[in-house]
C-alpha cells in the first residue's frame, strides 16, 4: 500500500485524517484516481489541466517527482504532497 | 573556510572568463543592441493608482511626424484561455499576466502601461505620449495589505476568489475579495501546545517593499520579420520562459521564437519576468522595423516588481528551560496588483531553523494597487524571518538566555520533520549555529554608548529544475562549453570548473558561452539559486560522456578494450602495456589531437532535470551604533557565517553573501517606497531610494562552512539568496540592545528611529 500525507489545507476531505493509504504499483495519475473515490472532491485540489497542479509538488520517498502524473510509485512508498516553492516566480515549461 | 574535500579545480580561485570584457565595457548589455532601421518606443503609464479607462485617443499621437505605431492592449492577440501558474497563489487567470504588460479596461497601480508608441526617434517617442488622450475614471485605491483584506476595500479584481484548500469540500465565500489565495502548514496540536506552555509571547511585524535595485533597467529589442520570425534581444533571467511565454502569447510557434540574452547588469529575480517584450514585439509586427525600449529608471520603480510587504504576527509557547513547544505565524503578503506573492518563501523560512513539535502557519496572498511583486533574492523569505528570529531573540532576552543557546536547543537536525511536512536531508544547521557562538565576533566584548550586538538565522530551500548544455572538444584538447543559463553571479566560471575538474583539465581551458534559445535545448531561469547546482550537474554529467568517449578512442587507437583503460581524475588516459612491455598514455590534449583522425569531434550534450536539491542556512552577526541625534544607525562589524555546501569558487561565494548581507542592511536600515495619499511613488531615484553603498557598510567577514550535499556530485548547494534574510532580524536585535527600543517594522530608517527614541523619552 501506498502512504499518503495529506497538507493540512485539504485534511476536511480526509476526515481530518493525516495520511491514508491506497493501493501502490501504479502512476502517479492513478493513485491520484484511487485517492478521488475514496475521498471525493480531493482530485481537483490536485489535478489541473492533466497536470499536477500549479503551486504543488509531490514527494515519493522523499524525492521530488520529475515526471508528473506519468512518474511511477512503488507498491510501498509514501507521498507528500507539498506547496511548491515558487519564489513567486511564474514557471513556464510547455 | 571550512573546507570538506579536496579537488584539484574546485576550490581554486581562477579568474573568471568574462571578466575583461566586463571591466573593460566591452561586454554587450540589453540596451547596446542597435539594428538598421531600427525605432525606439516609451510605454504611456496611469498616473493614478486604480482607475476605469474609459477611453484611448492616439489619433494625434500618430499624426505627430515621425511616430510609426501605437499599441493598446487591443492590440494583444486574443487571450488565450486557461490558467497559469502565479507563484504561490496557484493557477490564475493567463489575462492577469497580458494585462500587468499592459492594462486593459482598468488600470491597477500607478505606472501601469496604458499604451505605447514607436518612432524614429526616442525623444519623438516621448513627446508623442502626452498627446495620447487617456480618459480615466479614478477609483478609490487601497495599498496596505490590512486594508486590502477588510470587507468594504476596493475590489481590484471583481471575479476573484480566495483560493484556499483549508476551506474544505463547501468551498469559499463567492463574493469578490482582494484575497487570492491561503495557505497553511500545520503540524501537532498548537492550542494544547500554547495553554500548556510556561511562556507564552507574541508580536505583531510589518515590513514595507523592496526593490531589486538592479543597476541597469530594463531593456528589450524586438524584430519581427516578415516571414513571421520574432527574435527579441533582452537583459533577462529566464530567455527560454521568456520564449515560452512569447509563443504562447502571441500565438506564434515556439520555433519561430529566438531570445537572445544579453549580458544582465544585475537581476536578483526581477528580471524573471517580462514588461518590455511583448509590446516591442507587436510594435515591431505593426511597423515591420526593429524596436527599442528601455525603461527610465522612474519606470523600473513604478512599474517592475518590487519583492512585497507585509504583515506578520508570531506567537510562541516555550518551557522555562528555553525549549520551545509552539510555533505560530500568519503572514499577509502585498502581492501587488496580481495575485502571486512569494509568501510561500516566508512560511517555508521562518521556523525552518527549528524542531518545533506543534506549528501552524498561515499564508495570504493579498492583491492591492501596487506594482505586482516579482522574486527578489529568497523571495519572501526575508520578511518572515525578520518576524521569526526577532521574536526569537526576544525570548531569549525574556527567558534570560543566551540567544545562541536558545537557537542550539531548539535547533533542526538532519532527518527531524520539517515544519511542512517531509524530513530533512543533511543540512548544516546546526554547524552554522555552533560556528555562531564560537566565532571571535561573538566573543568580543562589544563596548561604547548606543552600541549593540544582534544575530539571526536564514534559511532558503533552493531550487533543481532542467537544464541542457553541450560540450565539444578542440584539437589542442580546450573544450567549448554552451550554456543556456544566463550567468548572472560568476555561474561560466564556476560550471566550467565543475567541467575540468570531471575530465580533468583546467578551467582556463574550458571556454563557456552563454547563447540564445535556438542553439541549446530548454534550461530553466536563472534563479532560485539553482544555476551552480543544476548546470554543475550538466557540467557533470558532459564531463563524464566525455571521458567514456575519450577512452574509446584511445581504445581504438592502442587496438586494445576499453577496460583496459584508466581515466585518471588530472586527465591522463592510460593504456596497457605495449608489445615491448613500455607505459602507454595520453594526456587529454595529446590524445585531443587525433580526435579528427580517429572518428572525428567530440560533441557530447546533455539534460539533467534533478531534484536531490540542497537547502541553505546562515546566521549573521551585527555590530551597530545609532547616533541618538539623527537615529541614524552605523554597521561597526558584520560576519555572515553560511554553509555553502561545496564553494566551487570561493571568490564568488564570498561576493554573493556580501551582496546579500548589502541588500539585507538596506531593507534593514534604509530602503522605503514612499507612497503619497493617492497611490504615487515619491522617491522613485537612487537619489531617495536609499541603498547602502560601499562607503555605508564595513568590510563584511565571511565564514564558508562546507556540508556538502550529498545529491550533488561535487556537493552543491546554491549560495546566493539566503545571505539577504538574517540581516533584518540581526539589525533588529542590534538596534534594541543599542536603543533599549524594540522595533517591529523595517526599515529601521533614522526617521523610525528618532520618533521611537524620542516618543521613549517622554
Amino acid at each position: 500500500m501506498v502512504t499518503v500525507h495529506i497538507p493540512a489545507g485539504l485534511r476536511s476531505f480526509t476526515g481530518g485524517q493525516e495520511t491514508v493509504q491506497v493501493e501502490g504499483d501504479a502512476t502517479l495519475r492513478a493513485i491520484i484516481e484511487r485517492l478521488e473515490s475514496a475521498y471525493p472532491g480531493i482530485r481537483a485540489h490536485l489535478v489541473e489541466e492533466g497536470d499536477i497542479m500549479t503551486g504543488l509538488a509531490f514527494f515519493i520517498n522523499d524525492t521530488q517527482t520529475t515526471e508528473g502524473l506519468t512518474e511511477r510509485v512503488p507498491s510501498e512508498a509514501s507521498i507528500r504532497i507539498l506547496p511548491a516553492m515558487a519564489g513567486g516566480a511564474i514557471a513556464w515549461r510547455a | 573556510m571550512v573546507a570538506s574535500k579536496h579537488y584539484r579545480v574546485i576550490g581554486t580561485r581562477p579568474i573568471r572568463h568574462d571578466g575583461t570584457d566586463k571591466v573593460t565595457g566591452r561586454a554587450a548589455y540589453g540596451a547596446d543592441i542597435r539594428l538598421t532601421g531600427m525605432l525606439y518606443a516609451r510605454v504611456k503609464r496611469s498616473p493614478h493608482a486604480h482607475a476605469k479607462i474609459k477611453k484611448i485617443d492616439a489619433s494625434k499621437a500618430l499624426a505627430l511626424p515621425g511616430v510609426k505605431a501605437v499599441i493598446t492592449a487591443a492590440d494583444f492577440p486574443e487571450i488565450p484561455a486557461g490558467a497559469m501558474s502565479f507563484g504561490e497563489a496557484g493557477p490564475q487567470p493567463m489575462r492577469y499576466q497580458i494585462e500587468n504588460y499592459m492594462a486593459n479596461g482598468k488600470a491597477l497601480y500607478r505606472g501601469h502601461a496604458v499604451a505605447a508608441v514607436a518612432a524614429i526617434d526616442a525623444h519623438i517617442a516621448e513627446d508623442a505620449l502626452d498627446l495620447i488622450d487617456v480618459e480615466y475614471e479614478v477609483l478609490p485605491h487601497v495599498i496596505d495589505v490590512r486594508e486590502a483584506m477588510h470587507e468594504g476595500a476596493p475590489i481590484l479584481h471583481e471575479e476573484m476568489r480566495t483560493k484556499d484548500a483549508t476551506a474544505g469540500p463547501e468551498g469559499v465565500p463567492d463574493r469578490p475579495t482582494n484575497i487570492a489565495s491561503h495557505a497553511q502548514f500545520k503540524k501537532g496540536d498548537i492550542e494544547k501546545a500554547f495553554a500548556e506552555a510556561d511562556v507564552v509571547i507574541e508580536r505583531e511585524y510589518t515590513a514595507q517593499m523592496f526593490h531589486q535595485g538592479y543597476i541597469e533597467p530594463h531593456s528589450a529589442t524586438a524584430y519581427w520579420n516578415k516571414d513571421g520570425q520574432l527574435t527579441v534581444w533582452c537583459s533577462s533571467q529566464a530567455p527560454f520562459p521568456f520564449r515560452n511565454q512569447l509563443s504562447t502569447l502571441l500565438k506564434i510557434p515556439t520555433q519561430k521564437v529566438t531570445v537572445v540574452p544579453m549580458e544582465i547588469g544585475g537581476g536578483f529575480g526581477g528580471k524573471l519576468y517580462m514588461y518590455l517584450e511583448p509590446l516591442a514585439a507587436l510594435l515591431s509586427k505593426k511597423t515591420g522595423r526593429p524596436v527599442k525600449m528601455t525603461m527610465t529608471r522612474d519606470e523600473v520603480f513604478e512599474a517592475t516588481g518590487p519583492t512585497p510587504g507585509g504583515y506578520m504576527r508570531v506567537k510562541f509557547g516555550a518551557k522555562k528551560d528555553g525549549t520551545i513547544t509552539a510555533g505560530q505565524a500568519y503572514l499577509a503578503y502585498e502581492a501587488g496588483a496580481f495575485p502571486g506573492s512569494p509568501v510561500g518563501g516566508g512560511m517555508r523560512g521562518i521556523f525552518a531553523p527549528y524542531n518545533f513539535p506543534n506549528v501552524q502557519i498561515d499564508g495570504y496572498d493579498v492583491v492591492v494597487n501596487r506594482p505586482k511583486t516579482a522574486a527578489y533574492r529568497a523571495p519572501g523569505t526575508p520578511a518572515g524571518m525578520f518576524a521569526g528570529e526577532s521574536l526569537v531573540n526576544e525570548l531569549a532576552r525574556q527567558l534570560d538566555m543566551d540567544p545562541m543557546d536558545l537557537r542550539i536547543k531548539n535547533a533542526a537536525h538532519d532527518g527531524d520533520e520539517m515544519p511542512w511536512g517531509g524530513n530533512w536531508g543533511t543540512i548544516g544547521n546546526i554547524q552554522v549555529m555552533e560556528a555562531i557562538k564560537n566565532h571571535p565576533h561573538y566573543k568580543a566584548e562589544l563596548q561604547g554608548p548606543n552600541r549593540g550586538r544582534g544575530v539571526a538565522l536564514g534559511y532558503w530551500g533552493n531550487a533543481g529544475m532542467e537544464s541542457s548544455s553541450s560540450a565539444s572538444i578542440n584539437g589542442d584538447g580546450t573544450i567549448n562549453l554552451v550554456l543556456g543559463s544566463v550567468d548572472i553571479g560568476g555561474s561560466r566560471p564556476a560550471l566550467a570548473m565543475m567541467l575540468a575538474e570531471t575530465v580533468g583539465v583546467t578551467a582556463e581551458d574550458i571556454k563557456p558561452r552563454v547563447v540564445d534559445t535556438d542553439s541549446v535545448g530548454f534550461n530553466m531561469f536563472t534563479a532560485g539559486s539553482r544555476t551552480a547546482f543544476a548546470g554543475g550537474w550538466a557540467a557533470y554529467e558532459l564531463g563524464i560522456e566525455i571521458r567514456k568517449q575519450m577512452v574509446a578512442r584511445a581504445a581504438k587507437i592502442w587496438e586494445c578494450s576499453v577496460d583496459d583503460i584508466e581515466y585518471t581524475d588530472d586527465g591522463i588516459i592510460k593504456g596497457p602495456k605495449d608489445s615491448e612491455g613500455k607505459d602507454r598514455s595520453f594526456t587529454f590534449k595529446e590524445l585531443s589531437g587525433q580526435l579528427g583522425r580517429t572518428g572525428g569531434t567530440i560533441d557530447v550534450s546533455v539534460n539533467v532535470q534533478k531534484s536531490s536539491v540542497g537547502v541553505s542556512f546562515a546566521g549573521h552577526i551585527c555590530d551597530l551604533e545609532v547616533d541618538p541625534d539623527t537615529g541614524k544607525a552605523t554597521v561597526l562589524r558584520y560576519t555572515a557565517i553560511q554553509d555553502v555546501g561545496t564553494a566551487i569558487h570561493p571568490s564568488y561565494v564570498e561576493g554573493q553573501i556580501q551582496g546579500g548581507v548589502a541588500q539585507g542592511i538596506g531593507m534593514a536600515l534604509s530602503e522605503e517606497y514612499f507612497y503619497n495619499a493617492d497611490g504615487r511613488m515619491l522617491n522613485s531615484s537612487y537619489l531617495d531610494y536609499r541603498m547602502p553603498t560601499a562607503l555605508d557598510l564595513p568590510m563584511i567577514e565571511t565564514v564558508l562552512i562546507e556540508v556538502p550535499n550529498p545529491g550533488h556530485p561535487y556537493g552543491v548547494r546554491g549560495v546566493g539568496e539566503v545571505p539577504i534574510v538574517p540581516p533584518l532580524a540581526a539589525v533588529q536585535a542590534a538596534m534594541e540592545e543599542a536603543t533599549g527600543i524594540n522595533f517591529t517594522e523595517v526599515p529601521m530608517s533614522p526617521r523610525v528611529v528618532l520618533e521611537a527614541m524620542l516618543k521613549d523619552e517622554d
